[in-house]
């Protein structure tokens, strides 16, 4: 059985003036145990994709089945096996109240048992190490305190699925880990099904098992992070430039005429280049660098998650842009 | 849903807003100042507050009743306004914070999280009630009468629970449209003056017999002409003349409030599923 399971998922927004379409026929399976990540630009339709699959928002047409039930007809019992970890929920808290009694208060709209609640408390404080975060007010926490309660939130009442819309937006990349890592060693530990979004890429590189890119209310790719970079064929050679050496345009000619180099980009201090042979290209460069006495720092990467992404989402939004 | 976990669900709500009041002391001091000002502004008008003898003679009462008749007006305001804002209080809040989809991502009654703030602002409300409540009863001459003690309270518990569910509707109106907050604040001033908060229903008789009798059949059907009109019943005692005969009063009152309360409820689940269709102000 599938986790999440949609089809043909549409979702039209209405208002006096204008209507947009922000889901176009969205076709999507999630296995169990799954951490499972959802990509694209901003207004892709991602937060109202999850929106729908955790019953705050309706759909316009389509199917979607969450742990098998059907969103509509049964989304009571959905909400009792979901979690849900919304975007900019680092303040959707009580300020006033602890973290501990902000999850006391919704373990009972859970209806969790004290005991359950008693224990579930004690695993959170396995996972997070920083255990002040539960006695002291929330309006006394950094933000990223302030996200873990709402990630542990999510989790609180030991949901099948959980969906969390980009859990460490807005944090620094300490506490953003922090959260990572939590959930990470969380869902990892319950075998959790998790459904997350998030715009940095070394997040869903890191956390998920498979992902989706979505554009314009579509899912346009889904594969293994793996998978997906290894289908875009990248493999650049990058220069750093010391501040005392400059790249003459002799040099820089030297090196776009290599059969091995593709093109030549001076970005930012940086010589970057797409290489067809990257090994052969290495030590062609490396002897041009010796002939004009330049010693760079010199990297080589193949394809990231970024590149994916830009792959199925840069030309149109450069041309919306 | 069961009746335990349902009242769970309200008793935790009112917990947690017990608790953020006790902690947040520049909201308490507001309530006091708010108080103050109130009873002050009362004693100060008072004096120089003016009813035609017509008007008089239409209630029952003389020139000097009129400092105790605002106050009446005053205490069971406090009790109404208190269910008519605390559910839109909470929606906003809860908007402006984020929680809202939190809460309503979760399987409880919504029904029961918005009447968990009226009932925790009511029991805040009781600390400055009673001195208020203490003052109307010294004046009127009535502080030791167990009797009129005893009814005075039932008055303003009916009154905050037949204002509960108007509360509801304008909580459902904060889902659904950002800028709630004005329509309900004009509605609620006219609350105040057309249902005989500060000025006798009565009165729009003198002013136009017409208008007089519009108005008096126009506020027979809401909650909050009832909750002023017993009050000053049981304050005055029996020189104060009623709208209707006081049984009668008790029975539409009661007709309402279990009324007003099954429309909220049907139109919450409507609210909540316009709302998840248009992605509004909760979305």
């Amino acid at each position: 059985m599938y986790a999440l399971e949609a089809k043909g998922v549409k979702k039209t927004y209405k208002s006096r003036k204008k209507e947009t379409e922000a889901l176009k026929g969205l076709n999507l399976q999630v296995k169990e145990g799954e951490i499972f990540g959802i990509l694209g630009p901003n207004g892709a339709g991602k937060t109202t994709f999850i929106k729908i699959c955790s019953t705050l928002l309706g759909k316009t047409d389509g199917e979607v089945k969450v742990l098998g039930l059907d969103v509509v007809k049964e989304e009571k019992e959905i909400r009792k096996r979901i979690g849900y970890i919304g975007q900019d929920s680092e303040r959707s808290t009580y300020a006033r109240l602890t973290g501990k009694e902000n999850l006391e208060f919704f373990a009972a709209l859970y209806n969790m048992s004290k005991d359950d609640f008693a224990k579930q408390l004690e695993e959170f404080k396995k996972t997070y190490d920083n255990h002040e975060i539960f006695d002291k007010e929330v309006m006394r926490l950094s933000g990223g305190q302030k996200q873990a309660i709402v990630v542990m939130r999510g989790f609180l009442h030991n949901p099948d699925l959980v969906f969390a819309d980009e859990i460490s937006k807005g944090l620094d990349p300490i506490a953003a880990k922090k959260i990572r890592s939590f959930v990470k060693d969380y869902a990892k530990k319950k075998g959790k099904t998790i459904i997350m979004t998030s715009q940095i890429m070394s997040e869903i590189e890191e956390l998920c098992d498979r992902v989706a890119i979505i554009f314009e209310g579509k899912v346009v790719a889904v594969d293994t992070p793996q998978n997906l970079m290894d289908d875009v064929n990248i493999q650049l050679l990058e220069l750093r430039l010391r501040s005392t050496e400059t790249a003459t345009p002799e040099f820089l000619q030297e090196i776009a005429t290599l059969d091995s180099v593709k093109e030549v980009k001076q970005e930012n201090g940086y010589l970057r280049m797409p290489v067809s042979d990257s090994s052969q290209a290495f030590e062609s460069v490396m002897e041009i660098c010796r002939k004009y006495n330049i010693n760079p720092v010199i990297s080589y990467r193949t394809a990231t998650l970024e590149d994916v992404f830009l792959k199925y989402c840069d030309k149109k939004v450069d041309l919306e842009a | 849903m069961s009746i335990q976990y349902n009242s769970r669900v309200i008793y935790k709500g009112v917990w947690r807003d017990l608790k953020t009041y006790v902690r947040y002391r520049a909201f308490f001091m507001g309530m006091f100042l708010e108080i103050i000002s109130l009873t002050l502004g009362f004693a100060i008008i008072g004096g120089a507050y003016y009813f035609s003898p017509e008007v008089l003679a239409l209630i029952g009462l003389s020139e000097n009743d009129l400092f105790i008749f605002m106050m009446t007006g005053a205490i069971v305001q406090m009790f109404s306004s208190i269910a008519t804002w605390a559910p839109l209080n909470r929606i906003e809040e809860d908007i402006h914070y984020g929680t809202l989809e939190a809460v309503f991502v979760t399987p409880s009654t919504r029904l029961g999280y918005l009447l968990s703030s009226s009932i925790a602002r009511s029991i805040i409300s009781l600390i400055f009630f009673i001195p208020l409540y203490i003052l109307t009863l010294w004046l009127a001459g009535v502080l030791t009468n167990l009797t009129v003690i005893g009814f005075t309270l039932m008055v303003a518990l009916i009154a905050m629970i037949s204002n509960v569910a108007v509360g509801l509707y304008f909580g459902m109106l904060a889902i659904l449209y950002r800028q709630a907050r004005i329509f309900v604040s004009m509605t609620h001033q006219l609350i105040q003056f057309l249902f005989g908060a500060f000025l006798p229903v009565q009165g729009f008789m003198v002013l136009n017999k017409g208008f007089g009798t519009a108005m008096k059949y126009i506020t027979l059907a809401f909650p909050f002409t009832y909750n002023f009109d017993l009050m000053r019943h049981f304050i005055f005692g029996d020189k104060y003349i009623t709208l209707l005969p006081i049984w009668q009063e008790f029975v539409i009152l009661s007709v309402c409030t279990v009324l007003y309360l099954i429309i909220a409820r049907v139109l919450l689940i409507a609210v909540e599923k316009k709302a998840k269709k248009q992605g509004l102000a909760i979305l």
